[in-house]
This record gives structure tokens, sequence and C-alpha cells, in this order.
């Protein structure tokens, strides 16, 4: 995902400061692609090339709820995570060129399932002034390939959430997008006026039969429905869980996903 | 002075995004706009109005629709007015007015006198799409009839964007929560950036003094956006919907339909 430039004017200065917080230097060492390089003011995002793929890499350690957990796209520098039994919370992180275009880098725990899904967690960055684009995902995959069809629904550093899909494997991710923020009305503005992110309180995703809906609450009213649903074919079994991209090739970066909740049948979104 | 080269640069890149029209058309010839009232543009920086600026409504004893009378509010340099096709369930509405926000507004106001809960719906139509991005259909609450009275209202922009905004105390400032939805554009198209999601339809429902915006992106059931606001009120107050163009001399259209106005909470739909 790219920044988002749809802002009238008098939001670009805010904007171009949360979406351009400084990518890190890379690491000594490793060689990132150009392809691989997030939108910045001298470089354009691009589609990595139709053919390139990397195999997944799985540590083989169970964690939490989940089943086992791997690096989709094998990044440039591989993940990590851990659990906090006392608040259900995740800690993940990832480098990760993406999770867009035809194929996706993240670190993912996942368990297969089968039927109907009902998936929600409280989004936090720990570096709040880490890449706007970075995010945090609920995903369900049918592989671990990192051009699998997939639905998610993910929040960004910079606010952003939105419901993408993967319909067919190898082809370009779709999706659908939701901002929010308050002139006035939180802290931090430059002036009075200035537009200031709102952070979702909590995301989450149902899927009921091949039908999947984003579920949002943005400042701790009741988890809602949020936008029209998708459709995608996703065979059972597939796989279930959360995961987190830097949305940078090789610079690790971190989420907690806290609260998770994971149950085996729709309407259980909370 | 990077950040203000950069910001620069965004200002004039983002034309593209917009169906809508980001730059305002000039001024009808023969009126003056004082330079205060015109918006933001690549050339200009929006401010507020002078602290002690204010126009009288200018107010129409016509009944329309389920409202009982209207008003130009803030008297803006053109005026307005409107139509309701009870056929098609659809007011039209025509209004100048440099905005709704700061400390004053100018807008086209229809209007009924209602005490307790209130739910209060509708779905906007723009008859150019292409019109200036920043006019907005209201569905409001007002303490009267002033330019700068207190007020709360849901708000559906030409450029999409859905707000609750609200002005807590007489000629105070406005505060607001704003929506946004987009979708990246579809490989193989000739889409360039965001593509706009323009609500179906918006709502907003008071219950005592807490006032919560409803929204319903892509037609799925209308649902409660973010927390309810608190906003006291005593007595009767104005309820109605309205239009501004956000251009202080230049009448645009709006289409309003489909609207729900019951005295109770929890009709919203």
């Amino acid at each position: 995902m790219w920044c988002w430039t749809m802002k009238p004017a008098r939001f670009a200065n805010l904007f171009l400061l949360l979406c351009n917080a400084a990518a890190s230097a890379q690491p000594p060492g490793v060689v990132i692609p150009d392809w691989a390089l997030p939108d910045s003011p001298t470089h354009k995002q691009v589609a990595p090339p139709p053919d390139f793929h990397r195999a997944p890499v799985t540590s083989n350690k169970p964690i939490g709820i989940f089943e086992n957990q791997t690096d989709v796209g094998a990044a440039l520098v591989p993940g990590d995570a851990s659990y906090d039994a006392a608040d259900k919370s995740y800690v993940i992180t990832s480098a990760g060129y993406n999770i867009w275009y035809t194929r996706d880098e993240f670190r993912y725990l996942w368990k297969r399932m089968s039927g109907d899904v009902s998936l929600a967690a409280t989004i936090g960055f720990p570096d709040p002034n880490g890449f706007g684009d970075r995010k945090a995902a609920l995903v369900i995959r049918q592989s671990l390939d990192d051009d699998a069809v997939e639905a998610l629904v993910a929040q960004h550093g910079a606010g952003m959430v939105h419901l993408a899909r993967r319909e067919q494997q190898n082809t370009r991710i779709k999706d659908m997008e939701y901002r929010v923020g308050s002139r006035g009305g939180l802290p931090g503005g430059a002036t009075p006026d200035s537009l200031v992110t709102l952070h979702a309180a909590r995301i989450g995703i149902e899927k009921k039969g091949d039908v999947f809906q984003l579920w949002i609450s943005w400042q701790g009213e009741p988890m809602h429905p949020e936008g029209a649903p998708v459709t995608v074919h996703i065979a059972a079994p597939f796989y279930v869980g959360i995961g987190f991209t830097s949305h940078q090739p090789a610079t690790l970066s971190s989420a907690r996903l806290s609260n998770v909740v994971l149950e085996n049948r729709a309407g259980r979104v909370h | 002075m990077r950040v203000v080269a950069l910001a620069a640069l965004a200002v004039f890149s983002i034309s593209p995004v917009f169906a809508q029209s980001l730059l305002p058309p000039p001024p009808p010839p023969g009126v003056q706009v004082p330079d205060w009232a015109l918006p933001q543009s690549p050339t200009h920086r929006q401010v507020p109005p002078p602290a002690d600026f204010h126009r009288p409504a200018v107010i129409f004893s016509d009944k329309i629709g389920a409202f009982d009378a209207q008003a130009d509010v803030g008297g803006p340099l053109a005026a307005g007015s409107a139509s309701y096709d009870a056929t098609s369930g659809t007011y039209t509405i025509n209004s100048a007015g440099y905005n709704i926000w700061y400390q004053r507004d100018e807008f086209r106001f229809l209007w009924k006198k209602m005490s307790g809960d209130v739910s209060l719906a509708a779905s906007v139509n723009w008859p150019n799409i292409d019109d200036f991005h920043d006019r907005k259909v209201v569905l409001i609450f007002r303490d009267s009839l002033d330019d700068d009275s207190r007020q709360i209202m849901a708000a559906q922009h030409g450029n999409g964007m859905v707000h609750i905004s609200w002005r807590a105390e007489k000629t105070g400032q406005m505060t607001d929560v704003e929506y946004r939805s987009a979708r990246q554009p579809r490989a193989g198209t000739d889409e360039k950036g965001p593509q706009t999601f323009h609500p179906t339809r918006i709502g907003i429902e008071k219950k005592g003094d807490a006032f919560q915006l409803y929204i319903s992106w892509q037609g799925e059931p209308l649902h409660p956006e973010g927390e309810p606001v608190t906003f006291k009120t005593s007595g009767p107050v104005y309820v109605g919907i309205g239009f501004t163009s956000h251009l202080a001399a230049t009448v645009l259209t709006a289409k309003v339909r489909d609207v729900v106005l019951d005295n109770e909470a929890g009709k919203v739909r």
C-alpha cells in the first residue's frame, strides 16, 4: 500500500509527516532489490516481478492458541513472536516488503481450521514513530505460499484499516480502506483545526461461508460491521491467524495484538 | 524546509485523485467576496471569519415536506432555495455559503422545532459529482438560527468524507470526528490513485444529550460509527437538513432523499 494522497490540501503537510516517518537505514550486508522499496519522496513503489516468489520458512514453534508460525514470503531478515498469557497478547516482530500486489512477506501465527470463523484483536504499535505503512493483520489464507488466496483485515501504523483480498492465487490484491481523524477533538494537533489521526480501538474479521466481513470499533463503541462484505472462496482446511509486516524489506519492527478472540463460528466477533 | 517543499508538492499532486473539483470556481461577476470567505486552494490559505463578523439569518415561513420553515443561516451572498418532490421523497436544496465551520455558518436550513429524542437519517445524491469537493449536506440540531449557534450535526461532503461535528459553545470553534473510505485503483484500468466510496446513507440519533453518528458505507445496515458525543440541550431545538456549497457566492445543488425524522431514539434506518 502506498501513501494516501487524497487529503485536501490543508492536511497534506501533516499527512506527509505521518506517511513518510523515515525508513531506517538498511542493515549492512543485505542486498535489497529496488522493487521491494516502499513509496517515498525519492522512490515510486512498484509490484514485485511477476515470477518472483520465496518459499515460506516455518519455525515449528507453537505459540498461544496458534499451532505454528511462519515467515510467509521469507523476508530478508527472519521474524519472531512472543506470547503473554496474562492478556492473551502476542508481540510479532517482522520485516517484509508488504502484504500487497501478487505476493506477501510477513510473520504469520496460524492454525488450520474449517468452517466459519470469528477473529478479533486490539492492535498496538510499540514504536509510535515507526513507518506509517507497517501493518498488523488478521488473515485467513489458503496456504502459506507468498501468493496465496486470502482475505484479511489490517490496521496500519498511520491508522488506516482495510479489508483486503486476493481472489485468485498470484493475482493482485484489492481492498476497501477506512480512515478516521478528528479536528479539535484529539490531542496532538499543531493547531485546533489540524486533522489528528484516530487509531481504531479494535478490529475483527468474520468468515461466514465464502463471505468475509470487516468489523471495527473506532472509539470503544460496540464492534460493528464496516462497509460491504467481500466474497472469496477459500477451501477447507485453511489457515487462520495473526500477522505483522514492517513494510520494509529488511528492517524489523513490531506490533502487539492483544485480547485475541478466535472462534470457529460466525457472529462471535467481539 | 524539506518538509515544506514536500507539502507544496503534495498540494499540487493530489488533484487527479478526486472526481470532484479541488479548485474553487471564481466568484460570480459583480459580487464582492471577502478574502476570509475563500476556501482552501493551492493559492489561498483558508482562515476563519473575523471574530466579530455575523450576518442575520434570512427566514422563510414556507413549509416544505417534513419541515415547518426554512432559513438562509448566516445570510450567504447569494440566496438559497429548496423544493420537495413527494413522489420520490426528495428534497432539492440550492445554497451558497462560505462554510459550516469555525465560529459561524452559512447554509440553507430546512427545520422544525422538536423536543425529546430524535432519529434523523437520509441519503445524499449529488446532481453534479464534479462540483467543489468540500460542499456538504448536514443533518443538524441547533439552538437557534443565529450563524454562531451551538449545534451538532452529521454531514456528508462532496468528496465522500462524513463527520460528526459540533460547536459546544455559542460563537465557539467547531470540533469533529471524520470518516473516509476508499479503495486502491484496480490493476489494468486507467484509475489513478485511491477511488472514493461515497456513503449509501448517513444518520444521527439524539438520545438525551448523547448524539450518535450512523453510516452505511456500501449498503450494509446503518450502524453506529464511533462513540456518541455529549452535547447539552434544554427545551426545543431546531432539527433539520441543510446544505452549503462551501463557496461564498456560488449556489450549488444537493438532493436529499428518503429522510427519516422520528421523535424517538432507535429509529435511524
